[in-house]
């Protein structure tokens, strides 16, 4: 059976040039050292999934800087570009160069980035809510220039600019059919709670509360219900109805169960659609990680749901590899001097590697 | 876990992996090459013994096709060593035509080296069979099975309470060599480049 992704190819984004992910599996493990780009093969899929949606595209920023404590800025989009993008500053920048094989929509995709700019008029504030025009000045931004090659839809490109402006302010486009529904994990998104509200609010609206909260039953019987409530009248948290122990502030379930409340938040109505996580084993106990995993991939597979995912994690590769059995891909990202960029194994062969020899795997010697 | 012995001297680090049955031949090189560059390699060589019965040019051949899928220049012919960046071999047992183990080489160095012992381990051997029975005898039985027994009795009154390793190791086993053993000392220096 084909996935979202039978293979995805990277010609160029951020810093890899040409490298291949081919033969994926329905759960697909990217290893590697640190900065090997296993974030970044993430970040490609993402935009590939949706490459019209200004929000993904901003959204990859954020997930990157909430790393580093600070906020996306525009600027940052060029560091998605290769690197030439980010040296030069003139006018038409080396092209982010895409390509899927699957039952994703889009063959091919293709984006470049502008610098723009435009005459702005200074407000200054003259008195309560009142202001003066003072002057213009040139505000730059930033227009991506996006063309994606799906013939199932059309025989033509789909190619649109996105304008990206400081003031964060800007119309999306409309969905295009050329979209599919993905959705990102960080390793800490289970701490950012506005997201989860934001995911529950959905649910609840939506009509697929059901789902997440049948999921979560499956792992631990005893989460009964989750709820948004405002215990001080100001801000909304969420709680969860827990056996014996009531109404509690999610913050009072330990990191895992946090965890897996944002996985059952992400992957209960995302059907036919892709799951990244990045770092799969964050908050995770070890002697979890196959409990949890059996549970992630079996809700996977019920909908149809394609999982690309990173670890640094040996134990997590123990874990899953039993649990996705055959359906299994895992790709080693190995240094941009390395032969190989990316090596691809097959899972009898890390079974045998991981279980019968005991090797570490996760890094090119 | 199989984790390989190693040799190494001031020139050369050898690894060597005991694998069982053909089939282990080409899964433990897939997974030494996953986990190790070849071109950190200098050589790749099998040894591989004839008890079975299959003719050695067939094993060989039927090994060889297995091989290449992970190592694209293998030789033609069992004994031979393929020059290049990465010098590959297979040497079959005991000289490439005769079916054999190992053993027949050790029992040459026997005859010449304790050619008074040798006739003592045969004669305990053949009579200690003859007082086994059933099971007992099951290993003994096997094509290979007096010629370990052999050498392994010999190999325990060299270096009582020691494996049949450390007696090849200390007490010169492989020190006067029969042309068999040349044909396979010459295989192994090919091998590692001497």
């Amino acid at each position: 059976m084909s996935n979202l992704f039978d293979s995805f190819r990277i010609g160029r984004f951020r810093g890899f040039r040409d490298v291949e992910f081919s033969e994926c599996g329905s759960t697909n493990l990217l290893i590697g050292a640190n900065n090997s780009g296993k974030s970044t093969v993430l970040e490609a899929l993402a935009i590939y999934c949706r490459p019209f949606d200004k929000r993904e595209w901003l959204a990859v920023l954020e997930r990157r800087e909430a790393r580093s404590g600070r906020g996306a800025r525009i600027d940052d989009l060029y560091w998605l570009f290769p690197r030439e993008a980010v040296l030069r500053a003139d006018a038409l920048l080396p092209a982010i160069s895409l390509a899927a094989t699957g039952l994703t929509p889009v063959e091919s995709l293709e984006a470049r980035a502008e610098r723009a700019s435009r005459l702005r008029t200074l407000q200054i504030e003259i008195g309560e809510g009142e202001f003066e025009d003072n002057g213009q000045f040139e505000e730059t931004g930033v227009d991506i220039n996006v063309a994606a090659t799906a013939s199932r839809f059309s025989s033509r490109p789909y190619s649109e600019t996105l304008n990206f402006w400081p003031d964060g302010n800007f119309t999306n486009t409309e969905a295009s059919p050329t979209y599919r529904e993905v959705r990102s994990l960080t390793p800490f998104s289970h701490r950012i709670e506005p997201l989860q509200l934001k995911r529950l609010t959905q649910a609840g609206t939506e009509g697929w509360k059901p789902e997440v909260l049948k999921l979560l039953g499956d792992i631990d019987p005893a989460i009964l219900d989750l709820e948004i409530l405002t215990p001080d009248g100001v801000s909304p948290s969420l709680h969860v109805n827990y056996a014996g122990l009531g109404l509690a502030p999610i913050s009072v379930l330990g990191d895992g169960l946090r965890r897996v409340v944002s996985i059952a938040l992400a992957v209960a109505n995302l059907k036919n659609g892709l799951l990244l996580i990045d770092e799969i084993e964050s908050a995770i106990h070890v002697s979890a990680l196959e409990t949890v995993f059996n549970w992630l991939t079996g809700a996977c597979r019920r909908n149809n749901v394609q999982l690309f995912a990173t670890t640094h994690s040996l134990e997590a590769l123990d874990a899953l590899l039993p649990t996705a059995g055959g359906e299994m891909a895992c790709f080693r990202l190995n240094r941009p001097n390395h032969p190989k960029r990316v090596e691809r194994f097959a899972p009898d062969l890390l079974r045998r590697l991981r279980f019968n020899r005991g090797l570490d795997v996760r890094q090119a010697p | 876990m199989p984790v390989p012995y190693f040799y190494q001297n001031n020139d050369v680090s050898v690894a060597i992996h005991v694998v069982g049955g053909d089939g282990s031949f080409a899964d433990t090189l897939q997974e030494s090459l996953a986990v190790l560059p070849i071109t950190r390699l200098a050589a790749v060589g099998i040894l591989l013994d004839t008890d079975s019965e299959k003719a050695p040019s067939v094993r060989f051949d039927e090994l060889r096709a297995t091989l290449l899928a992970y190592i694209p220049v293998w030789p033609n012919q069992p004994g031979a060593v393929a020059d290049g960046p990465l010098r590959t071999g297979v040497f079959v047992l005991p000289d490439n035509t005769s079916h054999g183990t190992l053993e027949d080489l050790l029992l040459e160095s026997a005859a010449l080296s304790w050619p008074e012992t040798l006739p003592l381990a045969r004669d305990f051997v053949a009579n200690a069979q003859a007082t086994l029975t059933g099971a007992d005898l099951r290993e003994l039985r096997k094509p290979a099975g007096l010629n370990k027994a052999t050498v392994a009795c010999i190999g325990t009154l060299l270096r009582p309470g020691k494996s049949i390793q450390a007696s090849i190791d200390d007490n010169g086993w492989l020190a006067i060599h029969s042309p068999r053993q040349q044909n396979l000392q010459t295989f192994l220096n090919r091998l590692i480049g001497r």
